[in-house]
C-alpha cells in the first residue's frame, strides 16, 4: 500500500508520524462483534493497529443488520462466526493489519487467551459478566481498557487505566438485578447510537496506543437524538477490591 | 434545600423538560430524592448519578444548589 496511506493521521500533531509508528507496532483486543465492535474494529484496521484481535461466539442475525456494519444480508444465512466474518472484511480494508478472529466469549478460561499480548482492550460486549471480567483481568495485568455500552439513542464510555485511575468497580460496585433490561433486546437502538459511541471508544484506544497525555477516566455520556454529550469525573473507591488487588484476575491471573 | 434534577438517556421521566429545580430535605441523598420524584426501589439498581459533574453512588448525601444528572446504566453493545 502506498506510504501515503495515513498521512492525515501524520499530519495530526495528536498522532504524528512517531503516533503513527507506534499504532503499527501496537496490538487491540475489541470483545464483542456487534455494533460497537464493528465501529470499532474498522476504525483500529483503517488506523493502522498492527495487530487487531476480534472476539465473539455470536452468529448473524436478520436484526443485527441496521447498525453492525461490517455484516450483510448473506452472513445471517452462511450461519459462520461474526468473528470469522468480521476479521475477512477487516483483512480487506487493510492488508497491512494482522487481523485475529477469536469465536469465543470472554469468560474465565477465555480471558487469559484473549488478552495475551495486546496493549489495549475495547470492551464492545453486550452484557455486564464480560464488564466485570475484563475489569478485573485487565486490572491484574495492568491493561488500559475502553468500556462502551449503548441503548437507545444513547450511549456510554469509561477508559479505564489500572494503576492511574478509577475501575469499573469502582463506578458500578455490582451488576444490576436483570441486565435484559437496559439491552437493546429490550428498549431498542438506534443505528446511529454505536457509531458515535463505537468513535468515541476508538479514538480512546488510540491515544492508549500513542500514548497521548489527554487520557482521562472520565464517564461520558452521549445521546444521539438530543445532540448532548457530557462527561462526569470518576472517582476512585477506598473500598473498591479490584483496585485493592483483593480480587484477582478471574483466570488466575497474567502468565 | 432546592437541587436541579436533569435526566438523560432512555430513563422514565418525570417531567416533560430536560432538567427542573426540587425541592427536598436537607441532607437527603440522591436515592431520597429518586423515590420523592416516583422512582421505585427496584429501579433504583438500573440508575447512574452524578452531583456537580462526579459520578456518585445514590447513597450520596446532597447539598443545597447541587446539580444531579440521572442517568441510565446502559447494557447493550
Amino acid at each position: 500500500m502506498a506510504t501515503d496511506r495515513y498521512l492525515r493521521h501524520t499530519l495530526l500533531p495528536e498522532v504524528g508520524s512517531a503516533g503513527q509508528a507506534r499504532l503499527r507496532r501496537s496490538s487491540a483486543l475489541v470483545v464483542g462483534c456487534g455494533a460497537l465492535g464493528s465501529t470499532v474494529a474498522q476504525v483500529l484496521v483503517r488506523a493502522g493497529v498492527g495487530r487487531v484481535r476480534v472476539a465473539d461466539d455470536d452468529r448473524v442475525e436478520a436484526h443485527n443488520l441496521h447498525r453492525q456494519v461490517l455484516y450483510v444480508e448473506e452472513d445471517v444465512t452462511s450461519g459462520r462466526p461474526k468473528a470469522e466474518i468480521a476479521a475477512e472484511r477487516l483483512r480487506a480494508m487493510n492488508r497491512d493489519v494482522t487481523v485475529e478472529a477469536a469465536a469465543e466469549r470472554a469468560e474465565p478460561d477465555s480471558v487469559g487467551r484473549l488478552l495475551s499480548g495486546v496493549d489495549v482492550v475495547v470492551d464492545a460486549s453486550d452484557n455486564f459478566a464480560a464488564r466485570y471480567l475484563l475489569n478485573r483481568a485487565c486490572a491484574a495485568r495492568r491493561l488500559p481498557w475502553v468500556h462502551g455500552a449503548v441503548v437507545g439513542c444513547s450511549g456510554m464510555t469509561l477508559t479505564v487505566l489500572p494503576g492511574r485511575g478509577p475501575c469499573y468497580a469502582c463506578l458500578y460496585p455490582e451488576p444490576p438485578p436483570d441486565e435484559g433490561l437496559v439491552s437493546t433486546d429490550h428498549l431498542g437502538v438506534l443505528s446511529t447510537a454505536p457509531l458515535v459511541v463505537g468513535a468515541l471508544q476508538a479514538t480512546e484506544a488510540i491515544k492508549v496506543l500513542v500514548g497521548a497525555d489527554e487520557l482521562e477516566p472520565r464517564l461520558v455520556t452521549v445521546d444521539v437524538w438530543a445532540q448532548e454529550l457530557n462527561w462526569y469525573e470518576v472517582r476512585r473507591d477506598p473500598a473498591c477490591a479490584v483496585c485493592a488487588g483483593r480480587v484477582g484476575a478471574p483466570d488466575g491471573g497474567p502468565r | 434545600m432546592m437541587v436541579t434534577v436533569r435526566f438523560s438517556g432512555p430513563i422514565r421521566r418525570p417531567w416533560p423538560e430536560a432538567s427542573r429545580e426540587v425541592a427536598m430535605e436537607p441532607g437527603g441523598t440522591v436515592a431520597q430524592l429518586l423515590a420523592t420524584l416516583g422512582f421505585a426501589p427496584q429501579e433504583l439498581p438500573y440508575l447512574q448519578a452524578a452531583r456537580n459533574r462526579v459520578a456518585v453512588p445514590l447513597s450520596s448525601p446532597l447539598s443545597d444548589g447541587d446539580d444531579v444528572d440521572v442517568l441510565l446504566r446502559v447494557g447493550g453493545g
